[in-house]
């Protein structure tokens, strides 16, 4: 192994990241080679000097604190949905579950209704009489395209081109 | 109930680890001593991770508080996808970047340097190998100077050195803890290596 190589592979050795083969090869240059050997050391005591940091400890009820913690958060969650079981589900509300319900039914049953209408009122006409309502309602459509703003910007933006043109 | 559906080989090869066993049993048992054995082996590591993004005793062991109660949370439905000490130290580091984030510029302890001989501190490492200054002064020094300089990483450099100096992780773990690559991980080592060695050249080599 050159000193290269050896360079290349230091902090690997270092974090005990190396091969067994690799390892050998470090070891055995390491004790042949003095300059590796000293530069070796040097990133051993800067790695080492990282040590003396100073730890801080827990304070001495963390557990207890933890455990209240995790009861006032279940506790929140409990009073919340019991609050909105409280809201959503007493008699107070039957009423107005009851109203959405006749709302939601007369609303379906009216709909229906015209449905069916209209469905009877098309299988009485001829393909001509057919052909003409629709051609009506294409033409209602196109009168209510035309009133919307964004259109008209739309086309003068596809006329962008020939206005450019024309400056030019 | 639905265990079966991420049950696979990648789940079987963490079983034998003795945190994940700790996890599946309180799973099963939802016994709190279970956590608590899971807590007291695991919280001061990751506090003191977490206080070296924060630097402030409190805040971080509040911070840690989170940390377990989102894997306590996560109790119920939790499969080992990973050794326990990866996915608890990606939890700790998200939870030390939004902070961060949070918080932008306020937290990094240039202004509060450690004051040695404080009660509630004492040294990360029983290091038989450092040379120790007699001098209390001197080494107070030295721990300012790490601490700085430890402090200046930029982030990803900085979680990288503290898992591999200070929690003995793997390459492939610090990897896993920071969902990077192997390959990844080493160029940031190398540079937070030379960016320590830079600053710290005058006060270890004198």
């Amino acid at each position: 192994m050159d000193c290269k190589r050896l360079k290349s592979q230091i902090y690997e050795y270092l974090d005990n990241e190396l091969k067994a083969d690799d390892l050998q090869h470090v070891t055995e240059h390491l004790s042949t080679c003095a300059e590796c050997q000293k530069m070796y050391e040097e990133i051993k005591k800067n790695w080492d000097a990282l040590g003396v940091l100073p730890k801080v400890e827990p304070s001495p009820n963390y557990m207890s604190q933890f455990w209240s913690e995790v009861a006032t958060r279940q506790s929140i969650v409990e009073k919340i949905s019991e609050r909105s079981r409280q809201m959503f589900l007493t008699w107070k509300m039957v009423p107005v579950y009851v109203s959405l319900c006749i709302a939601i039914s007369v609303f379906s049953i009216r709909n229906y209704v015209e449905f069916d209408q209209s469905r009877r009122i098309m299988a009485e006409m001829s393909q001509d009489e057919i052909e003409m309502v629709e051609y009506i309602e294409l033409a209602e459509n196109y009168e209510l395209i035309d009133e919307i703003e964004f259109f008209e910007d739309f086309e003068i933006i596809q006329n962008m081109d020939e206005l450019k043109v024309t400056q030019g | 109930m639905v265990g079966f559906l991420f049950k696979d080989n990648k789940t079987d090869q963490y079983l034998d680890d003795p945190d994940v066993k700790l996890m599946l049993k309180f799973k099963e048992e939802e016994d709190p001593k279970v956590f608590e054995e899971l807590m007291s082996k695991n919280f001061s590591r990751i506090m003191n991770f977490i206080y070296r993004f924060v630097a402030d005793r409190e805040l971080a062991e509040d911070l840690t508080q989170e940390v377990f109660i989102k894997i306590y949370n996560s109790a119920s439905n939790y499969y080992p996808r990973s050794k326990f000490k990866t996915w608890a130290f990606t939890i700790a580091r998200n939870i030390s970047l939004n902070e961060l984030r949070k918080n932008k510029g306020a937290t990094v302890s240039l202004d509060k340097p450690f004051k040695y001989g404080e009660d509630d501190i004492s040294l990360q490492v029983e290091d038989k190998t450092v040379t120790r200054p007699d001098d209390a002064i001197i080494k107070g020094e030295l721990v300012d100077a790490v601490d700085k300089a430890i402090n200046e990483l930029p982030s990803n450099q900085r979680t990288a050195i503290l898992l591999i100096r200070y929690e003995g992780f793997s390459y492939e773990e610090v990897a896993r803890t920071m969902n990077t690559t192997v390959s990844a991980v080493k160029s940031l080592l190398s540079r937070a290596r030379e960016t320590l060695k830079e600053k710290l050249a005058d006060i270890v080599s004198g």
